[in-house]
């Protein structure tokens, strides 16, 4: 199932990717900005998120973004990760102007103003809260990062590492984030639905030919330096059940050898039947759940296992099943492999069923500058032998790769 | 030349197209399979519906835990057998249990269709809910409910709707710890037969198929000649309207609260449903609802705020829900009540009900873009005993809405002195 897209350039730097679609009456706009929670002041961290919100407070030449889109029947939000931040709008497709008009708008410049920034802090410490604070095992990986992370701005999460740090932002800052950050040399338009690509294109020169290119922040970041021993952290918490989690280095999401270590995480967990589940829930019972994935990170990231602990078990027996599942995988069968190439194969189609799947998975890709992925991806994975996923695990599944953090109830012993 | 950006483009019509053509056909032995071919991509999904679920159980959550235990063996296929075919085809099967119904939802490429409905059929028809697999997944579940009752929306929630309708009214079912602790594996076997038969189903198929296919699928598993022979509908319980008032449960060492404040509505079939759910959405349905523009954007005191309006076959229920600070409680519950009370009274300027009847108009659109959507939409109107053309007929009259109509039926139906509140945090 391939499907057909094109790519274009503004004379100011700005991507453009389309995907016609004319299945059903609609379009998605998405405008992906290449700036994320590693582009922050270590001072300010945080920021990227706190900033994606503000683009919602008023434009230069829009007072109040979101009744636009509501007017023309669209839906719109955002989210903002470590390595991006992703704005769309979703609109009957006869719609579109409206949404090339507030976005680049929004391009062009914000209307800062103090009193929207007050409101939206205080937004933001709530939703702090409501997602980290508040909820039981809400902080973990808030904790992970900065054990597992000593140089790279991995190290604080996306909403960023205290609340303190959101409270002191100071306007000048946030023009000065925009200027450095927001710009059209810096971003890339994404259409797909029941468009025309010539139309699209005129569109897109109205719009956001005249805005001007930017010194935009050179993408470099420190260097996570190989990590050389175990680490580990011990918490306690309100909380009924011991977790443990587990991080270990793997390449970039850009390097060929991602696919072999993400591979490791499906043989993993891939499946009910696959070795985590069927071995340490199932046989054992000494978990009463257990997964591995890959963090969704460009630069270096991680592969990690969290665990629940079943009641009445020690985490030092939860440690040497898990150091057995993790040696099993020396021995990868054709069949078992097999599968799980399967698998994404399907889950590939299934990811284009909904306009906003697709839009948002070229902009996760063009992160990177591959969005044909959107038709390639199960192939890197299909390219894969047995041996080549137990030598990923191999190589990064190692306690000198490891930092573990034990996340035990209140009271309970380490 | 530079563009002019001080005044938005013009707003085209917004167009909602009819519902896709479906057929029906009704198989020798009586089970109604419904036929929607839709969408462009080689893909295909099928909804096998039994009527099972809250309003069909004698105890707590019986029908979702059956549901989960069928895909754990069937006669010929232990639980990693029946993983490991799902995954050599990249395919899904997922259950799911409500108050009308419970479903089995396959996910497949079209091509893999016929040896992965043999399956699903397999665990219908051959499940034999193992021991060892059921006392993991009971254990299991009780983990994670033990977690869950620790969350303030999660308490919050179960206060509320229980309160509106206690045991043993179905509406009011929550699946909690204490429910879990009560499963025995021999009820499950008996509910299994009892209600997750093919005779107590019927089947929608959605998706890039041939209907001539799937029609001998069905026969080469012999489901077209089952005697269809749904379980009789529940009772309809009886209307006990719990009065007003005022609940705080306290969970140790949070900083937030969880709030869920509202009031008894009205069934589904009800003639002024369209014109309230609309009246509810311009209350607090979407971003620029007043709930969310007053308490988000104006306040700051939440990171979201809505208001919902459920209407189920025998009753249902209007409910705000929100998480604040334990500091601003208080405030926020004076201004929900003030915000209710101005449906009422302060009219909706045009532009505004424009911008609401449009972006109505946008949700509709959006919410028939895939077949697996038609197909919700479908089964609910089966479920709910609605026709299909009280669909257009809803889109019709919400559109003819004028701002006096809105506050009319605002003061009818959305009334502060009749709230329930329950807040559950710090």
């Amino acid at each position: 199932m391939q499907i057909e897209f094109s790519t274009h350039y503004l004379a100011n730097g700005l991507k453009i990717i389309i995907q016609e679609d004319h299945s059903v009456g609609k379009a998605v706009v998405d405008v992906l900005y290449k700036v994320g929670a590693r582009d922050e002041d270590a001072s300010r961290t945080g920021f990227a998120h706190l900033f994606e919100h503000l683009m919602f407070s008023g434009s230069l030449n829009v007072a109040e973004y979101d009744q636009h889109v509501q007017r023309i029947g669209g839906e719109n939000n955002a989210f903002t990760t470590n390595d991006i931040t992703n704005y769309y709008i979703s609109c009957p497709a006869n719609q579109i102007e409206t949404a090339f008009w507030l976005e680049s708008d929004r391009m062009l410049s914000l209307d800062f103003q103090q009193d929207k920034l007050d409101v939206q802090k205080s937004v933001v410490c709530e939703e702090f809260k409501q997602r980290y604070l508040n909820q039981p095992y809400g902080d973990l990986q808030l904790l992970l990062r900065p054990l597992h992370y000593t140089t790279h701005p991995y190290r604080w999460n996306t909403i960023g590492m205290e609340l303190a740090h959101i409270e002191v932002v100071t306007l000048a800052e946030v023009q000065d984030f925009f200027f450095k950050h927001y710009a059209p040399n810096n971003a890339t338009l994404i259409v797909v639905g029941a468009v025309h690509t010539p139309q699209v294109l005129d569109l897109a020169e109205k719009w956001f030919g005249s805005i001007p290119k930017r010194n935009v922040a050179p993408h470099i970041y420190p260097q996570e330096p190989p990590q050389t021993e175990a680490r580990s952290l011990t918490v306690h918490r309100p909380v009924p059940q011991s977790v443990i989690l587990k991080a270990y280095h793997i390449p970039a999401r850009y390097d060929n050898a991602y696919y072999a270590a993400d591979m490791v995480t499906d043989i993993l967990s891939g499946s009910k039947s696959a070795r985590l589940f069927q071995r340490m829930v199932k046989e054992l019972q000494i978990a009463t759940a257990v997964n591995a994935y890959t963090s969704w990170l460009l630069d270096p990231g991680m592969i990690i296992i969290e665990g629940r602990l079943a009641p009445g078990k020690t985490v030092q027996e939860y440690e040497a099943a898990l150091d057995a599942v993790i040696a099993s995988l020396t021995d990868i069968s054709q069949a078992e492999l097999g599968r799980m190439q399967n698998k994404i194969d399907a889950l590939t189609t299934f990811n284009l069923t909904t306009l906003m799947n697709r839009a948002t998975f070229f902009a996760f890709y063009d992160a990177f500058d591959q969005p044909e992925l959107i038709n390639t991806l199960g192939t890197h994975y299909r390219q894969l032998q047995p041996q080549d996923v137990s030598q990923a695990a191999a190589k990064y599944l190692r306690p000198e790769n490891c930092s573990t953090l034990y996340y035990l109830p209140d009271g309970s012993q380490s | 030349m530079e563009v002019n950006r001080s005044s938005a483009p013009a707003v085209q019509d917004i167009v909602i197209p009819k519902f896709p053509a479906f057929s029906m056909e009704v198989l020798s032995g009586g089970i109604p399979v419904y036929f929607i071919r839709y969408g462009a991509l080689p893909v295909v999904e099928v909804q096998w519906v039994f009527r099972a679920g809250h309003c069909y159980e004698s105890q707590t959550g019986i029908a979702a835990m059956t549901a989960r235990m069928l895909t754990e063996g069937t006669k010929k296929k232990n639980s990693v057998a029946i993983a490991n075919y799902l995954d050599e085809y990249g395919a899904f099967i997922q259950a799911n249990a409500g108050y009308e119904a419970t479903t089995f939802t396959l996910s497949t490429l079209t091509r893999h269709l016929a040896p992965t409905f043999a399956l699903l059929n397999e665990i219908i028809q051959e499940a034999t809910l193992p021991e060892q697999e059921f006392k993991i997944e009971k254990s299991r579940a009780l983990q994670n409910f033990e977690i869950e009752e620790q969350k303030t929306e999660f308490v919050a929630r179960r206060r509320f709707i229980q309160t509106l309708f206690p045991a043993p009214h179905p509406y009011g079912s929550i699946t909690d710890k204490a429910a879990i602790e009560k499963f025995e594996l021999e009820q499950l076997r008996r509910y299994h037969k009892s209600h997750l038969q093919p005779s107590n189903g019927f089947i929608i198929i959605a998706g890039e198929f041939e209907p001539e296919t799937f029609l001998e699928l069905l026969s080469a598993q012999g489901i077209d000649t089952t005697h269809y022979q749904p379980v009789d509908a529940a009772q309809p319980p009886p209307p006990i309207r719990a009065q007003a008032t005022r609940i705080n449960e306290t969970i140790p060492g949070r900083m937030q609260s969880s709030l869920r404040v509202g009031h008894y509505a009205l069934p589904r079939k009800h003639p002024d449903y369209h014109a309230i759910k609309f009246a509810t959405m311009l209350l607090g349905g979407y971003f620029g609802a007043r709930l969310m523009q007053n308490i988000r954007e104006e306040k700051g005191y939440t990171y979201g705020i809505y208001a919902r309006w459920n209407a189920m076959l025998h009753d249902g229920y209007f409910g705000i829900g929100t998480d604040v600070a334990n500091e601003y409680v208080e405030d926020t519950l004076v201004e929900i009540r003030k915000e209710i009370n101005r449906m009422a009274t302060d009219p909706f300027t045009d532009e505004e009900l424009t911008m609401a009847k449009n972006y109505y108009c946008g949700k509709v659109l959006s919410n028939r873009e895939t077949p697996s959507q038609i197909a919700d939409i479908l089964k609910n109107i089966i479920l709910q005993e609605i026709d299909l053309d009280d669909l257009e007929r809803g889109n019709q009259i919400i559109q003819a809405l004028t701002a006096k109509d809105i506050m009319d039926i605002s003061a009818k139906y959305l009334i502060a002195e009749n709230l329930i509140t329950v807040v559950a945090g710090g």
